[in-house]
């Protein structure tokens, strides 16, 4: 139960991060992100190469940060260039990265790395890092222009602010967090596959939603951490669903919970609806 | 100070919504405009402060074209104006960076508390006692005294106001109105103004224009305005 229990914390510190690049998008600048799923395959994928051939794991999570970078700096050129709308830009944008990410791996579905590279201390250190600078730059006069974008696009642009210069920049950076979650999440497994990325959006949303339940604050930097903490918690309650007791939920049974645990809390928790 | 030269919008090839506008407003003059509904006011508005490119034409202010920095403006709709998800003080720190870079610096210094509090309270509607309340949960008069507190609040030369009293009940109305003129006269604004009100339109500003099929026009100056009456509109 014990080691379980390190690897409920663990799945949940790298999840999030995720969540937080997930925060970003969803919430900050109110944009519909779909790119997580590939971005995160490919941080990984990334991450995983550079290790394999010999780089320090730290330069191959820089890599994997960049690389997720990128993928949401191209979600956002096709949103804002040529009007396509956010979910499918952010589709598309996964979808082709599929290629992209086997490509990476050598045309194999899945590659081994040798030991596990990483540590849960760099973990939480990095996870902690994560929530303070967010949660820093959400505060400044940077970041309320970041927050303005997605919920008044008009004002923002009648205020000078280049809406898409703003947006390429927190998608880039969200992707970019995610992409990291996916370097640690292949790291710490010491295995990569391009099909680990499905669900990855869910899981993370769901980490999202019940960090906000349990800290419904407004100050970014609480709603940071509550991305950690939600997955975190996620990640125990899951795990006690499917480990806790005698063979009622199979590990196949993962998504059925998950989407019955949104569901319900969604259902639990929702607002009251404010009138125009 | 501000001078619109030759201005046509023409949008995808269809009717034209301004027709070869030509308007110069002097450093300070506060002028008012009228005309009926889709005559192009809010039109001409987007175009000065750079929402929308003119066809033709263009618009110079301080004498440089696309100097959209200095412009602020007032929506019609007080929800355009503000930002219902942010705090009231959200809102003016967001204002006050208006055209100006945003730094990396948190927006809540114990200075810019003081003085947004300062300036809440000259509205009288004890917006400076409830800072962190969501916009959202404002009134619609409210939310557009706060809006046009956040158009005044940079040092922007021209300020464009569109309506901004159409939400009002008739005493805040005339608060704002007040409050309007207060802060052009004060400050030495440039300032242009869209109303429907006769009253405003007779009673405020140096100059009265009204627009009618993408022109303009009527012009009445000064004393002349007195001889404006709802027929020149119905025309
Ligand atoms: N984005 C747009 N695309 C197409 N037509 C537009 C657009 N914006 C405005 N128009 C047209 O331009 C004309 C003028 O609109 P405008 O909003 O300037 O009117 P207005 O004078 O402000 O009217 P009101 O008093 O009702 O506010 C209208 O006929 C409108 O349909
Ligand atoms: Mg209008």
């Amino acid at each position: 139960m014990g080691s379980e229990f390190a690897m409920a914390v663990e799945m949940g510190l790298i999840y999030g991060i995720i969540a937080i690049g997930i925060m970003l998008t969803f919430r900050i600048i109110n944009f519909a992100d779909m790119t997580c799923d590939g971005s995160f395959v490919f941080g990984g994928c990334v991450a995983s190469i550079l290790v394999k051939n010999g780089l320090s794991p730290a330069i191959g999570c820089a890599a994997a940060f960049i690389a997720g970078a990128a993928a949401g700096w191209v979600t956002a050129l096709l949103h804002s260039r040529y009007k396509i709308t956010d979910i499918l830009a952010g589709i598309l944008v996964a979808f082709m990265l599929y290629s992209i990410n086997l490509r990476l791996l050598g045309g194999m579905p899945n590659i081994t790395l040798e030991g596990s590279c990483l540590g849960n201390f760099g973990l939480l250190v990095t996870a902690m890092a994560a929530v303070l600078l967010i949660g820093y730059l959400l505060n400044t006069d940077f970041g309320l222009a970041l927050r303005a974008i997605g919920h008044n696009s008009c004002l923002a642009k009648a205020s000078g602010i280049n809406v898409a210069a703003m947006m390429a920049l927190a998608l880039a950076l969200s992707n970019g967090l995610i992409g990291l979650g996916g370097a640690f999440f292949c790291l710490t497994q010491s295995f990569c596959d391009v099909g680990s990325g499905i669900g990855t959006l869910i899981v993370a949303m769901a980490s999202l939603i019940i960090g906000e339940r349990i800290l419904p604050f407004r100050s970014p930097t609480v709603a940071a951490a509550s991305c950690v903490v939600g997955s975190v918690i996620y990640r125990i309650l899951v795990g006690f669903a499917l480990h806790g007791n005698d063979g009622i939920f199979r590990s196949s049974d993962f998504n059925l919970i998950t989407g019955v645990l949104i569901v319900a809390i969604m259902a639990i928790g929702r607002k009251k609806k404010c009138f125009p | 100070m501000l001078s619109i030269e030759n201005i046509t919008i023409q949008l995808n090839g269809q009717r034209k919504i301004l027709n070869h506008l030509n308007l110069s407003v002097a450093a300070g003059e506060f002028v008012v405009i009228v005309g009926a509904n889709g005559a192009g006011k809010s039109t001409l508005f987007n175009v000065i402060s750079g929402t929308i490119k003119p066809t033709h034409g263009r618009v110079l202010i301080d004498g440089k074209s696309d100097n959209f920095a200095q412009v602020s403006r007032v929506f019609q709709d007080p929800r355009v104006g503000t930002i219902g998800n942010f705090t009231i003080f959200e809102n003016m720190a967001f204002a006050f960076c208006r055209h100006r870079r945003r730094h990396m610096i948190p927006f809540y210094g114990p200075w810019r508390q003081k003085f947004f509090k300062e300036r809440l309270a000259t509205l009288h509607m004890h917006l400076e006692d409830r800072p962190d309340d969501l916009v959202s949960s404002l009134s619609g008069g409210q939310r557009q005294a706060l809006s046009l507190l956040m158009s005044v609040i940079g040092n922007q030369r021209v300020l464009l106001l569109d309506e901004i009293t159409a939400a009002l009940d008739p005493k805040s109305s005339r608060e704002i109105m007040a409050l309007a003129n207060e802060i052009v006269q004060r400050e030495a604004r440039t300032c242009l103004m869209i109303t429907h009100n006769i009253d405003h339109a007779i009673g405020c500003g140096d100059r009265l224009i009204v627009l009618g099929n993408g022109e303009i026009a009527k012009e009445f100056r000064g004393r002349e305005k007195k001889y404006f009456s709802q027929k020149d509109l119905i025309e």
